[in-house]
């Protein structure tokens, strides 16, 4: 089975998360942009990690056959630096249309500050300037407020809730945003978000319209392959292959396809730069064969 | 040269377009673009406005390309990355510079790609030449072989150090040199020299070198390199003994020439190019 993992920081992980990644059968991922551990303090910082994640990291992803997209934003946290955060804001609509952008975000509240609500709203109004799609990052603490007023703004703004994903939702908020329309997302993360069982229920409890599974797969202790984990447990636990197909890829694709950025014949065909018109169809090596299996001690030459 | 080469390549964008959304929006943004902040939002909304489709072009328009890239060739070339070519050409000569640094600074893998092939036909190429010395450092394929191939501007503007190492590059990360505009031309010794050294750190490490590079020997054999041709033309795989014979075909080398005579062997009716494209097919 193919699975997308719709929500995955690259940036922090190694190439042996691609290879796993790869071979456990993921072909397209999202990398929100987002908070790296530690506060920025500059805006530089801001541009270059926003440039990494529009070039450098799609290329490091396309050798190992897989397809990187990303969602340029401020994040919440770092919005409490009002100073800085006004001057990384100047930055985003250099970003929010390039070829691998498939949403702005991921944006929304974390201590739910007058900063982060400011910010957030200037990042709604932005969306709808580039028409691009929104990931909502709900907090840690307060969840369920964090994601009601979440929707609130959305809605004052007057921003259609199909063109949002929610995302880290739990048992106590799924219902509420399901309800209002937008897609709902769960971030299967060890410890501090979802468990795959518990993910398993939700899915046999609301079935598959319009609910998301991804990992978050970050610099914590997390798993990048979560998303094909889960989707395996929901088989083993009876769920249809219909079901684990929508909230394992199809509903991803569906939800950030509306940029207009992400299509499946992206890596149908492979993940490499409009070869067949550059090369005239001449076949020249790119990025890498897949990797055969070596004895434990032997780094091949 | 400058209004007439972006009239041609205007031109050919509105003759390919085959919606009409595309065809208003193009023509409506190339007057519209008065600062560095339109052209960046024009520049970036190629993306959703053009499509990706190869282009047909005419005679006119190959014939202004090619008076600044002899190896300009239509078919590296998409409509939405002709439509980028445009508006580069539209930017202001004193202020160019600027906006395509903080473009470059900026841009995704495919802007980059599209950069790095347009700054040939500005009216002032010279004026990027860190820019593109800065592309080579690049680890991303595409943006390295948007330099390198179909390209005349590292034969036009890099002195030799940086097109040596852009040739040396371009062999170590496995990219066809026989697609770099004036391979032969700008061959010297110390680039010989120094590949005559990387061929002993492959061999050392029990790997093999692509037939490709013998190419760049040829005219600079000396006692040392003349050994290593020897040990190809025993040893290596038929292409790279095929290139070896040919260097020292032509490299008119006593030494290396008499030893031949002693080989059986063929004269290689292969050119250069051949083998370049013969070595990566074989991949």
């Amino acid at each position: 089975m193919k699975y997308i993992d719709p929500h995955i920081h690259m940036t922090s992980r190694t190439t042996s998360d691609y290879e796993a990644m790869q071979k456990a059968g993921i072909v397209a991922i999202i990398e929100p942009a987002f908070w790296l551990g530690q506060p920025r303090t500059e805006p530089g910082t801001f541009k270059d990690y926003f440039s990494s994640i529009v070039g450098w990291e799609p290329f490091r992803a396309s050798q190992f056959g897989i397809k990187h997209y990303c969602t340029i934003g401020l994040n919440s946290k770092e919005a409490n630096n009002e100073p800085l955060a006004e001057q990384v804001i100047e930055l985003l609509p250099l970003y929010a249309l390039k070829d691998n952008v498939v949403a702005i975000g991921e944006i929304g509240y974390d201590d739910q500050t007058d900063a982060e609500d400011k910010f957030f709203r200037k990042q709604i109004e932005l969306a709808k300037e580039v028409e691009l799609p929104i990931m909502i990052h709900t907090p840690h603490r307060d969840k369920k407020n964090g994601t009601l007023r979440s929707m609130d703004v959305l809605e004052e703004h007057q921003f259609n809730p199909s063109k949002v994903v929610i995302d880290h939702n739990n048992e106590e908020t799924v219902k509420s945003v399901l309800d209002r329309g937008y897609w709902t997302a769960f971030t299967i993360y060890p410890k501090t978000k979802m468990g795959s069982e518990r993910m398993v229920e939700i899915v046999r409890q609301y079935g598959s319209e319009r609910i998301i599974v991804d990992s978050s797969a970050d610099w914590g202790v997390s798993d990048p392959l979560s998303v094909p984990k889960t989707a395996n447990l929901m088989e083993e636990r009876g769920i249809s292959k219909e079901d684990i197909h929508k909230t394992c890829y199809q509903n991803a694709l569906a939800a950030y396809g509306q940029s207009g950025n992400m299509k499946e014949s992206d890596w149908s065909d492979g993940v490499n730069y409009d070869q067949s018109i550059l090369y005239g169809g001449s076949s020249v090596l790119r990025g890498q064969e897949p990797k055969k299996s070596s004895p434990p001690n032997i780094v091949e030459n | 040269m400058g209004t007439d080469l972006r009239n041609k390549v205007i031109e050919v964008c509105l003759e390919n377009m085959d919606d009409k959304d595309a065809t208003t929006w193009f023509s409506g943004k190339l007057s519209a673009i008065d600062q560095p902040s339109s052209f960046f939002l024009a520049f970036g909304m190629i993306n959703k406005k053009i499509k990706r489709i190869a282009i047909r072009s005419d005679h006119q328009l190959h014939e202004a390309l090619t008076l600044s890239n002899p190896v300009f060739d239509i078919n590296t070339w998409t409509l939405d990355e002709f439509c980028r070519l445009a508006f580069l050409l539209g930017l202001p000569t004193n202020s160019n510079v600027d906006t395509i640094k903080t473009l470059l600074s900026t841009a995704d893998i495919r802007e980059q790609v599209t950069i790095y092939k347009s700054i040939q036909y500005l009216s002032n190429p010279e004026a990027f030449l860190l820019q593109v010395i800065d592309g080579i450092r690049t680890n991303m394929v595409d943006v390295f072989d948007a330099i390198t191939s179909n390209n005349s501007y590292p034969l036009r503007f890099f002195e030799e150090s940086f097109w040596n190492q852009m040739v040396l590059k371009a062999i170590f990360i496995e990219r066809p040199i026989f697609k770099i505009f004036g391979i032969d031309q700008r061959r010297n010794e110390k680039l010989a020299n120094i590949l005559h050294d990387f061929v002993h750190e492959r061999w050392s490490a029990h790997r093999p070198v692509t037939p490709e590079l013998w190419r760049m020997m040829s005219g600079f054999l000396n006692g040392k390199i003349s050994e290593d041709l020897k040990r190809v033309i025993n040893d290596e795989s038929e292409l790279g003994r095929i290139a070896a014979i040919k260097v020292i075909e032509e490299s008119k080398f006593d030494n290396a020439t008499d030893w031949l005579k002693t080989q059986e062997y063929q004269s290689p009716e292969m050119t250069w190019d051949q083998i370049g494209l013969n070595v990566f097919s074989e991949k």
